[in-house]
């Protein structure tokens, strides 16, 4: 028995030195256990002095996120390992237990992918076991297979579509390059994906498609304290702000012209009659309010 | 009852090392950082805290895969502690245990540190857990002393160095807030970013008005212009930063409108024949893609 990790419930577990917890990633955690459930228990010791209820209270030593998650995905109790420790070891094995370990690195999920599949799994199982759809194992598997290494880490990370990282591994010539470019200016990819795409193809004619061991250290570390670099980010800033500074006033001068070109024309009786006659008198609440008439010219 | 999947077998169990084999390599590299330094003290200090987690290997039931905690088997093995607490997983896979971890900013790390010292951790201990000197340790819990609570409550789960907090506090509240605003929307806590912010900052918003801003090899009149250049913009900026959206989205919604009425060919005509010069620029508008 001692030696079994046991159900809690969670309204008994007091969190004893909170963390916050970014939303974005705390939704991960839930969709995590949701899916594959909870992978390892969290760690608890008996409280003394708790609620004199005659039932056992714990406070926690590691696992704040999976207790929330919990608490969000409406179970009641959470598997967990009871330690006897001191009040201060529990303290510092909490600290331990948020700050010396080893975080995640973009080539884990790959290098997890090949060591399932050399043991003879499916991909269908593999993306079971991962919690990532078949297809997707698949698609990690040819950017792989083609040493495509800038493209992979990219499609880890999300920043591109992993489909559009595939398409791009395809092809090989200058024109067919722009072309794929071009498709996906005028299509469904965001401006950002967009950005990376070109800095991708051009990183990859010009260093070829695998990370080199000096680009992965300078990906980690980023140098500052030269004079250099805060000119660098003295001028990426200016750009910046210049950039937001000249699309407001574009986007005022629009507003403007649309709006003293409505007030002018709505004197121009001919004109709010074809409105009328064409059922399109109905104005945006905006621009109504702006030139002083009602929502409706009728 | 909504009951939860559970990916491990209740019973705990001591395992000696050479019956755990690892999956992956721990490369020499990764040894050297001081992470798994970290790792190797914290286990001294105060032991292994979760179990690690492992796999029977098939066809041999003695052995076992490791699933989770490669680092702290390396460590274990350096430090000659011959036997370690595990749990048996249900699956195989070694991937999902550390991809979900939520990495803490370093105002986060500073707040469970204090928390910890208030309740009477010592703070040799601690320091003892973590690999780092009780300089380091007392260093970040001084970490945000003169930063304004607003501050630190928007950069709360940032990732901000604790020395590019520290340039923070050359500056007065207000421009404090300013500066945590600027670095959120920017979405940049670098060390050169808030430099730049810095060299932003008006004197009499300067807690030492007479201080040297930075010190560089930039010569002064570059720094002069670049300081002014910066206060200007900035000025500018925050003028507009809030007004934008809303601007922004009554001109989706009018170009809409501009656009329904060029579509039609009765107005479009009409609005041809009496006011050219409204159509060619109402047609100018119609066809910008954002701004």
């Amino acid at each position: 028995m001692e030696n079994e990790v046991i159900f809690i419930p969670l309204d008994r577990i007091r969190v004893v030195n909170p963390r916050y917890r970014e939303r974005r990633r705390f939704e991960k955690i839930i969709e995590s256990i949701r899916n594959l459930g909870l992978k390892k228990p969290i760690q608890v010791s008996p409280r003394q002095g708790g609620p004199a209820d005659g039932q056992p209270s714990y406070d926690l030593v590691c696992g704040q996120g999976r207790v929330e998650a919990f608490h969000a995905l409406g179970y009641l109790e959470i598997p967990a390992v009871v330690v006897e420790a001191s009040k201060e070891d529990l303290m510092i094995m909490s600290l331990v237990e948020n700050m010396a370990r080893r975080y995640p690195a973009p080539g884990d999920l790959i290098a997890e992918i090949e060591r399932l599949k050399q043991a003879g799994y499916s991909n269908v199982a593999v993306g079971r076991k991962l919690d990532i759809a078949d297809t997707m194992v698949a698609g990690l598997l040819t950017l792989r297979n083609a040493g495509e290494e800038r493209l992979l880490s990219e499609a880890v990370k999300g920043s591109i579509p992993l489909g559009v990282a595939i398409e791009i591994a395809k092809t090989e010539s200058p024109e067919a390059q722009r072309e794929l470019l071009r498709a996906y200016e005028g299509g469904n990819l965001n401006q950002a994906s967009i950005k990376v795409v070109r800095r991708l193809l051009m990183q990859r004619k010009a260093f070829g498609k695998r990370l080199h061991s000096r680009e992965r250290e300078n990906q980690q570390r980023k140098p500052w304290s030269t004079a250099d670099g805060l000119v660098n980010a003295f001028k990426k800033e200016s750009q910046r702000q210049k950039l937001l500074i000249r699309k407001a006033k574009v986007c005022d001068a629009h507003i403007l012209f649309i709006t003293t070109a409505f007030r002018r024309l709505t004197i121009d009786e001919d004109f709010t009659n074809l409105l009328r006659a064409e059922r399109l008198d109905t104005m945006p609440a905006f621009l109504a309010e702006k030139i002083g008439l009602e929502r409706s010219l009728a | 009852m909504n009951t939860p999947k559970i990916g491990f077998e209740k019973q705990r169990m001591v395992l000696p090392l050479d019956r755990i084999l690892p999956v992956r390599v721990v490369k020499d590299p990764d040894k050297n950082v001081s992470r798994y330094q970290t790792i190797v003290s914290s286990i001294r200090e105060i032991g292994v805290v979760e179990p690690l987690m492992v796999y029977p290997q098939k066809g041999n039931e003695s052995f076992y895969l490791l699933m989770d905690g490669h680092l702290r088997l390396h460590a274990l093995r350096e430090l000659g502690i011959p036997e370690v607490e595990c749990l048996v997983a249900t699956d195989d896979e070694s991937f999902t245990y550390n991809a979900r971890i939520n990495r803490l900013s370093a105002i986060q790390e500073h707040n469970m540190i204090s928390k910890a010292v208030k309740d009477g951790v010592p703070v040799e201990r601690i320091a003892a857990a973590l690999n780092k000197s009780v300089r380091d340790i007392k260093a970040r819990l001084n970490m945000l002393n003169g930063i304004s609570p607003d501050a630190v409550d928007l950069l709360k789960d940032k990732h901000i160095c604790p020395s590019s907090l520290q340039i923070l506090r050359k500056v007065k509240t207000m421009r404090q807030i300013e500066m945590a605003e600027l670095m959120v929307s920017a979405n940049n806590y670098t060390k050169g970013y808030i430099g730049a912010l810095l060299l932003g900052t008006p004197k009499d918003m300067l807690v030492d008005p007479g201080a040297n801003k930075v010190q560089t090899k930039i010569s002064r009149e570059e720094l002069t212009r670049m300081e002014m250049e910066m206060e200007t913009l900035e000025r500018d900026y925050k003028g507009i930063e809030d007004s934008y959206g809303d601007n922004m989205l009554n001109l989706t919604v009018l170009r809409g409108y501009v656009r329904k009425l060029l579509a039609n060919v009765k107005i479009e005509r009409f609005l041809g024949s009496r006011h050219g010069e409204m159509l060619v620029e109402f047609e100018r508008i119609a066809a910008a893609e954002g701004v």
